[in-house]
């Protein structure tokens, strides 16, 4: 498993005038980690990653790069690189002059130059656009030129600042497997920032959700789909239905739960310091109908997702859920029909207000 | 709107008539003698020591503004756009403030200063610094340098901020993320980077510079260019030594237009910049102390020939004295009343009213042909009214007088249609440029929308095409006005009867005067400095940053 520690950031503070964007972070990254900050936009994520890169330098707390205290130290001495949003492509050089730029400015001979620029071109599948402008290169391309440019100095980790961000969506997908690919290849450390969860679930290796400058639960994608800690980070990745409830009675783990759809059992491992509580499912956590956690609704419409088929059910009282079933089942359903289902006690998720 | 042909021949004979004939004409003038071609008039031009003299004078003189301006100007804009401090917005403004009046007025103020018996030497005396005074001015030269480089370095600060604005600041972080140092970053990133607007900025530097006419008489100083043609305007029918000068001028700028262009075509980048949102560094304590006393410093020293202009108005009396001894309001209540006064105003008045009329009808019709039609040639008409921008006014003046005198638009009888015709197209570019700019981001689906609904022509235009140009026009109109009011070459060259005077005339002649002539135009100039700068002002509010457009070549 991943063991050793290279990169450790103790609660970090930042305020940009009188503004708070950061909030007492703290985290560690281990080697050969792909561990994602993932948050909506606005949150602080982007200022964390350009301080663990130097251009921007925390009020409090601090950095330690393979037992290095680099929180003081200038970008350009810290060996982490940083791949930008919008690429930060050099416009008046050729690709190869931007892919070849750090070894020059560490003094690398003409020769090694040459031969490690013509291995990165290969790693990043850029052969044979290594004498165009950045200009004349597609968006994809120059990601990857980005890319090269940070890989080839081999520094300690590498950060990515939404990498994806400006590329349509069709070519996403397949630069998503290119980036895991590289990955891979080169077994980088990587911190990548982005507000997209879908890229996160399939990439990551460990999430960090941020919320409003404060980090609010750190693990694994599966982790953090099935256990999320509140309500926000199971509304931020995937999707989830929210009734509001109260808590009239508790056996143990079991809670009994009063809403207005009729009285539900939740079986949650942990304290509850409130009554008022949001009962919460995931679309494909329903089963067919038992005795217990039942609702019932009308069809009021459906999606058709391939493999999935997402119901959306109205409630007499006025709730809308979506659930999602096998698609084979679809003769099943109409649009108006009558629909009965439950959801298992142990999938049910409670979460104070 | 339909095509209509009558405004179109219109718009083409307009720019045939101010532009085409009277180039044509200096050209024609330098190089026929008698019907035949020859190149003897460009020869005995350049043989003659004097003219030789001048020349390479003029080159100097542009070479160092550039490099002056270049010291203060670019500074200045890394400083704007990197650093926070409070009131920058405020700041960046005030810093535009120098180029609100022609140099030549601020001439009279700083002669005030730096005269042999001015404020600086009597300062210095007081303070015991020297016995006897220095004479800063000498010949007149560096008076000019001074004047044009304060007056200047806002052109050089606009447009090296644009530069600094068209890329994104990731690149310079992507330097220093792969361990360069600042110098590596500067020589290797932000230099190319900035070269074409600097090259481009410089070149219209330079030629405001060899051109300036209103400075070097001021200065009585006559061994440059631009005096030089000022001579040559009263043997302009015998004499063709100053077309040869003007063709010179001509060629440069052309020259150095087309390198301009052909360069920043081919090494213009720009990423595109994410707004950023944060500018981080945001100097401390005694740094950001340092700051302030430097930009002000700046601001101050740029402000001193407004600031003597606006106490030698009002002085009674100011001799062997750092500041005035006694004031008066006396020469602002003359100005209302002297003859000559009142007469420059009500002509410059006349003459502007007029000419920002014509760009305003013009401008907006070229700038709709070129966003919207689709004719051949239509490159011609783009370059043609852009050239004014580049062309500079003593080569339009020079050539009206040329081509027109003997005619019946002869200046020497009424100036009044050339000098009309000179203020407008010298401004036509600023309205061409913001309506071409707003239409191209109308739709053209949005024009036909409105037919489609049943509008016609004038509804159409009235209620979709106006409300979206008006602005820009209203902001470009107000500039082209201030212009023309505190014009210079063409005024001083085009109007020779006392009757048609125009302001900036009446100044210079008022300034020549011994009594009480200087104290009247300060006054004068004060006023019209006023103006200026309300409207630069107002424009600014309307185009905020865009306002450096207007400052550019190509």
């Amino acid at each position: 498993m991943m063991e050793k520690e290279i990169l450790r950031v103790e609660n970090i503070y930042k305020k940009f005038d009188e503004k708070e964007v950061l909030k007492n972070i703290s985290f560690i990254v281990y080697e050969n980690d792909f561990f994602f900050i993932l948050g909506p936009s606005g949150c602080g994520k982007t200022t964390l990653l350009r301080i663990i890169a130097g251009f921007t330098f925390p009020d409090r707390g601090r950095i330690i790069l393979n037992k290095r205290d680099i929180t003081n130290v200038p970008p350009n001495k810290r060996e982490i690189g940083f791949v930008f949003q919008n690429y930060a492509l050099w416009p008046h050089m050729k690709v190869k002059d931007n892919i070849a730029y750090g070894l020059k400015i560490k003094k690398y001979s003409e020769d090694s130059i040459k031969k490690k620029v013509e291995e990165i071109l290969n790693i990043t599948k850029l052969k044979g656009i290594e004498n165009l402008y950045p200009n004349q290169i597609s968006g994809g391309q120059q990601q990857r030129v980005a890319l090269a440019r940070s890989l080839i100095v081999n520094p300690l980790i590498l950060l990515l600042d939404e990498p994806l961000s400006n590329i349509d969506a069709k070519l996403r997908e397949e630069l998503r497997n290119e980036l895991k690919r590289i990955y891979k290849e080169t077994g980088k450390t990587m911190i990548y920032v982005t507000h997209d969860q879908k890229e996160a679930m399939t990439l990551a290796k460990t999430i960090a959700v941020m919320k409003e400058k404060e980090i609010v639960q750190i693990g694994s994608p599966y982790e953090i789909y099935t256990y999320p800690k509140n309500l926000f980070v199971a509304s931020f990745i995937g999707e989830i239905n929210v009734l509001k409830g109260k808590i009239i009675e508790r056996n143990r783990d079991i809670f009994k739960i009063e809403t207005n759809e009729g009285i539900f059992f939740v079986q949650v491992g942990r304290e509850m310091n409130s009554e008022d509580i949001f009962l919460c499912f995931r679309p494909e956590s329903v089963i067919k109908e038992e005795k217990i956690n039942i609702i019932k609704g009308k069809i009021k419409d459906y999606e058709f997702l391939g493999e999935f088929l997402k119901l959306v059910i109205f409630t007499e009282k006025g709730n809308l859920f979506k659930i999602s079933i096998r698609a084979e089942e679809i003769e099943n359903y109409k649009k108006g029909d009558n629909i009965v289902f439950s959801i298992k006690k142990e999938k049910l998720m409670l979460f104070e207000e | 709107m339909k095509k209509n042909y009558f405004f179109f021949i219109l718009v083409v004979s307009f720019l045939f008539f101010s532009l085409v004939y009277p180039i044509s004409y200096i050209i024609f003038q330098s190089f026929f003698h008698n019907g035949r071609f020859t190149f003897d008039i460009l020869k005995i031009t350049i043989d003659n020591y004097v003219i030789r003299k001048s020349i390479l004078n003029s080159f100097l003189l542009g070479i160092i503004v550039v490099i002056t301006t270049s010291i203060i100007g670019i500074p200045l804009a890394f400083i704007f756009d990197r650093l926070n401090f409070r009131g920058k917005t405020f700041l960046r403004i005030l810093f535009l403030l120098p180029m609100i009046s022609s140099p030549f007025v601020g001439g009279i103020g700083i002669k005030q200063i730096l005269s042999r018996f001015g404020s600086l030497n009597i300062l210095l005396i007081k303070l015991g610094i020297i016995k006897n005074p220095i004479s800063f001015i000498g010949s007149g030269f560096l008076g000019i340098v001074i004047l044009q480089t304060l007056h200047l370095y806002p052109l050089m600060f606009l447009n090296i901020s644009a530069c600094l604005n068209s890329f994104d600041i990731s690149v310079e972080e992507a330097s220093y993320n792969l361990g360069a140092k600042w110098y590596h970053t500067f020589f290797k990133i932000i230099f190319p980077l900035i070269l074409p607007g600097y090259f481009s900025a410089s070149s219209i530097i330079f030629i405001w510079s060899i051109t300036d006419l209103g400075t070097p008489l001021i200065f009585e100083y006559n061994d440059l260019i631009s005096v030089r043609i000022f001579n040559a305007i009263k043997d302009i029918n015998t004499n063709p030594t100053g077309y040869a000068l003007v063709f010179i001028i001509l060629f440069i700028t052309i020259l150095l237009f087309i390198f301009t262009k052909k360069y920043i075509e081919k090494k213009q980048y720009t990423t595109g910049r994410t707004p950023v949102l944060f500018i981080e560094k945001k100097p401390t304590g005694f740094k950001s102390y340092l700051l302030y006393f430097i930009l002000l410093l700046i601001l101050f020293v740029s402000l001193i020939p407004h600031i003597t202009l606006f106490l030698y108005s009002i002085s009674k009396k100011w001799f062997f004295s750092i500041l005035p001894e006694e004031f008066t309001t006396e020469y602002y209540k003359t100005v209302f009343t002297h003859r000559l006064v009142k007469t420059g105003i009500s002509n410059s008045l006349i003459y502007s009213c007029l000419s920002t009329l014509i760009d305003i009808f013009l401008g907006f019709y070229i700038g709709y042909i070129l966003a919207r039609w689709k004719i051949k040639g239509k490159t011609i008409i783009d370059t043609l009214s852009m050239l004014p921008l580049l062309i500079p006014g003593i080569i339009i003046a020079f050539g009206y007088l040329g081509t027109f005198s003997n005619t019946i638009l002869d200046p020497m009888k009424n100036p009044l249609f050339l000098i009309i015709l000179s203020y407008s197209l010298r401004r036509l570019p600023y309205i061409v440029r913001t309506t071409y700019s707003s239409l191209l981001q109308l739709d053209k689906s949005l024009e036909e929308a409105s037919y489609s609904l049943g509008a016609d022509t004038l509804t159409t235009f009235k209620k979709i095409l106006f409300p979206v140009v008006s602005p820009g026009i209203f902001a470009g109109g107000i500039l082209s006005f201030s212009f023309a009011l505190m014009e210079v070459s063409c005024s001083l060259i085009l109007a020779i009867r006392e009757k048609f005077y125009p302001i900036s005339k009446v100044i210079y002649t008022l300034a020549g005067r011994v009594t009480d002539g200087p104290n009247t135009a300060c006054a004068l100039g004060v006023i019209g400095m006023f103006i200026t700068g309300i409207s630069l002002f107002i424009s600014i509010k309307i185009f905020s940053k865009k306002i450096g457009d207007f400052f550019r070549i190509g």
